[in-house]
Order: C-alpha cells, then sequence, then structure tokens
C-alpha cells in the first residue's frame, strides 16, 4: 500500500478553502448588512471590500512566485518550481477578480470602466506576463528546462511587484491610494476599515486553500508521471 | 444638499462576477483533483 501525499495535501487545501469560502459569504454579509453607504459613491463604494482584497490576493501570489522561483534557481528543488507553478495559476485566479471588479467601481464613480493611468496599466501588465508565464510552461516538454525558463519569467515579474503597489504613489494617477500597507493610519471609519481587514484576511486564507489544492495536483500529476 | 447616487446594480454585479470567479475557480481545482486521481483508482 502506497501513501497517497498528494491526496493528503489536496484535502487540506480543500478544507482550508470550504474555511475561507465560508469567510467569503462573511464578509459579503459585514458587508452589505453591517458597514455605512458611502455617502458620495452610493453602494457601489462596498465594491471596496472585495475589489483591494483580490488585488492583494493577486499581489501576493505574484510575489510569491518570484520568491520560489529564485530559490528554485538557488536550490533546484523541484518543489518550489511546482510551488511556483500553482501560486502563479491562484494568482491569475485572483487578477481576473480583481480586473472584473475594478471597472464595475471605476464605471459610477470616475466615469469609465477603465482608465490606461499607471496602477491599472502595470497590473494589466503583471496579469498578461503571468498569461504568458502559464502559456511558457505548456510549451515546454523538458520538466528541468520549463522550471528554469518559469523561474526566469517569475523573478522578472517579481521586480513588477512594488512598482505596481507604489505606482499611486510615484505617478499621477487617478487610482485611490492604499487604506492599508502605507506609513500613516488607515483612511477609513472603524466599521469600514473591520471589513476590509476580515476581507483581507478571508482573501489570504482563500489563497492559502487554493495554492495548497493546486501544488497537491501538481504533486500528484508528477508521481503519475514519473 | 446632494443626494446619494443609486449605483447598486454596479455592487450586486461586482459581488456575484467575483463570487462566480473564485466558486468557480474552487470548483476547477475540485474537479482537477478528482480527474487526476481516477487512473489510479483501479491500482
Amino acid at each position: 500500500m502506497t501513501t497517497d501525499a498528494a491526496g493528503t495535501i489536496i484535502r487540506r487545501g480543500m478544507v482550508i478553502t470550504g474555511i475561507a469560502l465560508a469567510a467569503l459569504a462573511c464578509v459579503y454579509g459585514l458587508a452589505l448588512f453591517a458597514s455605512p453607504t458611502e455617502r458620495s459613491q452610493g453602494l457601489a463604494q462596498k465594491i471596496l471590500y472585495i475589489h483591494p482584497s483580490a488585488a492583494w490576493a493577486s499581489l501576493m501570489a505574484f510575489g510569491i512566485v518570484g520568491i520560489t522561483s529564485l530559490g528554485y534557481l538557488l536550490m533546484r528543488d523541484r518543489r518550489l518550481d511546482t510551488f511556483s507553478e500553482a501560486s502563479a495559476e491562484v494568482g491569475l485566479a485572483f487578477g481576473v477578480a480583481m480586473l472584473t471588479t475594478g471597472p464595475m467601481w471605476g464605471r459610477p464613480v470616475w466615469g469609465a470602466w477603465w482608465q490606461w493611468e499607471p496602477r491599472l496599466t502595470l497590473t494589466l501588465l503583471l496579469v498578461l506576463l503571468f498569461v504568458g508565464y502559464q502559456a511558457l510552461r505548456t510549451a515546454i516538454d523538458d520538466p528541468e528546462e520549463r522550471a528554469r525558463f518559469s523561474a526566469v519569467v517569475g523573478i522578472m515579474a517579481l521586480v513588477l511587484v512594488p512598482f505596481v503597489h507604489l505606482s499611486v504613489y510615484m505617478f499621477r494617477t487617478i487610482h485611490p491610494q492604499p487604506v492599508f500597507l502605507k506609513p500613516s493610519a488607515p483612511s477609513m471609519p472603524w466599521e469600514m476599515t473591520r471589513t476590509l481587514l476580515f476581507s483581507m484576511a478571508a482573501y489570504t486564507l482563500l489563497y492559502v486553500g487554493f495554492v495548497t489544492m493546486r501544488y497537491g495536483i501538481g504533486k500528484r500529476r508528477e508521481e503519475q508521471s514519473a | 444638499m446632494n443626494e446619494t447616487p443609486d449605483t447598486s446594480a454596479y455592487m450586486v454585479a461586482a459581488y456575484i462576477a467575483n463570487a462566480v470567479i473564485l466558486i468557480g475557480y474552487a470548483l476547477s481545482l475540485w474537479r482537477r483533483s478528482v480527474r487526476e486521481r481516477s487512473p489510479r483508482q483501479g491500482e
């Protein structure tokens, strides 16, 4: 009898994902029923309880790809490549959520679905870079070559991550500045800050659940192809 | 005094789209995990 290590990882990921999705349902409840409505934007402001969290999870996922990619090039540990692949795909899922919900806030508040301004443009470039990363992985058959080439792209993308976060300070932009991850105190009332903090925690947990499941799937594929 | 604009449709659309994307991705992971396992079940 063989132990199914990948299956155990996948099951753990499913449990974490289940808890995180329940937390996401709580975020919806908090946002809709326990947070005040902002006067000038109306209910569209409540999109900001899900959009920045998706952006956070996406940037975190892409940042981790860069770090694990660097680790792979230094240590040549296949597990780091499998994790990079998992984190990149999960980052894309959050990236799609971010790029879908953002314009739905922009349309009523800015009067436009999209603006070619630095934050949005850099974010779109980062997401497209990871679409290319996935295409690259699909195109190369040799596992060692695929891991090496993908790691280089992952590290290049890591360089872009801080620019995306700091773009609202570095350039003239209409995108709102960060509520957290800045030198000064959060720029929202506590009832709103609480919901956004809870949302960011839920998305972080969702990232952990997703990436654990996806890593387990990657491990299982490796076991089956070995 | 300015009235609060009615932007509820955008909020509803964003919340539905967000849930569809994230739950859809969770389901795709679950389906892939089941599909990857199935060839081994006969062993």
